[in-house]
């Protein structure tokens, strides 16, 4: 008797942990993408250029922004003396369209704190991806590491209730079962309809593959999409055209590389993606940003060529990139390629780069530095322009972020309206090289 | 203090009590596990606790479960499972781990462990082997479906991954080296083949040999 209870209260138990593992969303309508209004891009082409890090410390890398709830932008980056050291910090600055100019860098995240607040060992720090939510809450999205590579990056959230002044640690994602490595972030999130985000991943480890992660405000993972059917391509960007399709661009790790981005598409909200093809868009390995304008209007920065990463421009196109066309040049270092440059003449170019526009530091320390993370004694200086990061903000500006030769972090900024502004104003070339 | 914490202090405590069998009396490991229970616990970055999670993450239900199990055996020296029922669970736990994660890490476009963070399809798989495991009189793992199940209900660990409540890479690597062992202590205690026993009666004595040797497998 007693054990023919003791069978059917385990039989019980069992259908209670088949509703228990069932969460309640899954009887819920699945939340549709939310795409930005169409807006034109801005005529006048007159992007403004200007410093966004302070060049307090020797190297800068993989600048990510959002725009605040007043209209200016806050951007981070990370920092220290070199790309894993365990200096490394999330620094941030805020840059106001009123006046024209960035704060001062500041110290928002050190890895310090986020051990303490997780209560785990950690390394070093890498990319940082922000989200506003719409109740004012910002979150940041932190690459952190405690052993090993990159490969065996985990990705952690801290929050912050006063627009990125203050952060405190909210949690860990687990986002692997094996061990919880080799997830990553770089490019900026989509948001539902229902208030949730996608937050595009990617991994480097067995396999080099971009995923979606959707997250609550909670930060609970609700869900996890692959992107692609590849297994060499990462840091996806993805620009949603409307709520059920979106596109993604995707950095090609293929060695040998044929010099293309990858592409894929979504037509279900972004659960199932197309195989992976190649889109007619040079590119050599390195990363990409960009924003939708509209469905199937998209502008994609990039590193133009199919080789290095010495120049970057900005590509557009009107048709779901059937047609693609160079639509502003940022830097072209193309006929300096390959000719081992000396510290000199590379210092003298780069000085050109900024002629009439404030230097963050002292000069003389800044060249240094240039020529301290560019030039090395047997292969001479490189050019170096990569991980841009761009946004359209409300008001239909477009603002551009990138590494500038690892040493800074460089803003442009191609306004709305009339152009207007106090920095450089004239460097990108329109159309072809 | 996280439940993933406490697990990993449970672990560490049943591969003590593993390692110091042998070692110390009974009074001397019930000690010893006290004080290593305690110490794990402690915060980063003095208990060691917070140093196991930081570089293997961390430890599944299950793997909490066995480790209680594997506790109360050492203390009590009596072990609760059956073997054969540990045999098979291990089995098949070592057999999906080879499909499970180098399809998750990417090997294909194939992601089993989305299903994890909520799947229809999978919840009623799972339910199709408890019910299985249930008709089987295989208990335990019933149980430690239904315990796995209702702390992701609960959301008690840090993931929200149905599987990383139910399974971990060390708990695979456990059950392998459990079979491993199970099959060396079996293949020791397989009687030497008489030329003059039948076929059908060698085969009768070796099967109550490989699970008696079983048995002492686990309850060593």
């Amino acid at each position: 008797m007693l054990k023919r209870a003791f069978h059917l209260l385990v039989g019980a138990a069992l259908v209670a942990g088949y509703f228990a593992a069932t969460p309640a969303r899954l009887w819920q309508p699945v939340p549709q993408l939310l795409a930005e209004a169409p807006a034109p891009v801005p005529s006048d082409s007159q992007w403004q250029t200007r410093f966004a890090s302070d060049a307090d410390t020797r190297m800068v890398h993989a600048a990510s922004m959002l725009e605040l709830p007043d209209g200016r932008l806050r951007a981070f980056w990370f920092a220290g003396t070199r790309e894993g050291a365990a200096d490394v910090s999330i620094n941030s600055a805020i840059f106001d369209p009123a006046t024209g100019n960035w704060s001062d860098e500041t110290v928002s995240v050190t890895r310090e704190q986020i051990s303490r607040g997780w209560g785990r060992h950690i390394r070093k720090l890498g990319n940082a991806v922000p989200v506003l939510d719409d109740d004012g809450h910002m979150r940041l999205f932190v690459v952190a590491v405690s052993f090993g590579g990159w490969a065996a990056s985990r990705l952690v959230v801290m929050e912050s209730s006063d627009l990125g002044a203050s952060w405190d640690f909210d949690t860990a994602l687990v986002a692997t079962p094996f061990l919880n490595i080799s997830t990553l972030v770089k490019t900026p999130p989509i948001h539902y309809s229902d208030g949730s985000i996608g937050l595009p991943v990617y991994h480097e480890m067995i396999g080099k593959f971009g995923e979606i992660l959707r997250l609550d405000r909670d930060n609970r993972i609700l869900g996890k999409a692959r992107i692609g059917h590849g297994r060499k391509a990462i840091q996806p960007l993805v620009l949603v055209d409307d709520s059920n399709h979106a596109v993604s661009f995707l950095r090609n790790e293929n060695e040998p590389n044929n010099g293309y981005l990858y592409q894929s598409s979504s037509s279900d909200g972004g659960w199932r993606w197309s195989p992976l093809e190649y889109a007619p868009v040079d590119n050599p390995s390195s990363a990409v940003g960009g924003v939708a304008m509209g469905p199937g209007h998209w502008l994609v920065a990039t590193n133009c060529n199919r080789e290095e990463r010495d120049d970057l421009c900005i590509r557009e196109t009107r048709d779901a990139g059937q047609h693609w066309e160079d639509r502003w040049f940022f830097h072209n270092r193309e006929q300096w390629r390959g000719s081992a440059l000396k510290p000199d003449a590379f210092a003298d170019l780069i000085d050109d780069e900024f002629v009439g526009e404030a230097i963050p530091e002292d000069q003389r320390l800044f060249l240094e530095r240039v020529k301290a993370n560019k030039c090395e004694p047997d292969r001479g200086c490189e050019f170096q322009y990569d991980y841009p990061y761009m946004v359209r903000t409300r008001n239909g500006d477009l603002h551009l972020l990138y590494t500038w030769n690892k040493t800074a972090i460089r803003h442009a900024w191609l306004k709305a309206d009339a152009s207007e502004g106090g920095a450089s104003q004239q460097q990108p070339e329109q159309g072809a090289r | 203090m996280s439940l993933d914490l406490v697990i990993c202090a449970l672990v560490l405590v049943a591969v003590q009590l593993r390692i110091s069998a042998n070692l110390l009396s009974l009074r001397g490991r019930g000690v010893l596990a006290g004080l290593v229970f305690v110490w794990s616990l402690l915060p980063y970055p003095w208990g060691p606790g917070a140093w196991v999670l930081s570089y293997l993450a961390g430890f599944s239900i299950s793997s909490g479960l066995l480790a209680v199990l594997a506790i109360q055996h050492r203390v009590a020296g009596h072990y609760w499972l059956p073997v054969r029922e540990l045999r098979t669970a291990c089995l098949m736990l070592v057999l999906m781990a080879l499909w499970f994660y180098p399809m998750s890490m990417g090997s294909s476009y194939a992601d089993p462990y989305a299903l994890g963070f909520g799947h229809f399809g999978f919840s009623t798989a799972l339910l199709l082997v408890g019910l299985l495991a249930w008709v089987m009189r295989a208990y335990a793992s019933c149980l430690i479906l239904v315990a796995a199940q209702c702390a992701f209900g609960a959301g008690l660990l840090t993931s929200d991954n149905l599987w990383d409540y139910l399974i971990d890479p060390w708990l695979v690597c456990w059950a392998a080296g459990w079979l491993l062992r199970d099959r060396l202590l079996r293949a020791r205690a397989m009687p030497a083949p008489q030329p003059s026993v039948q076929p059908s009666e060698a085969g009768k004595d070796a099967g109550g040999a490989t699970e008696a040797a079983g048995q002492s497998s686990a309850t060593r």
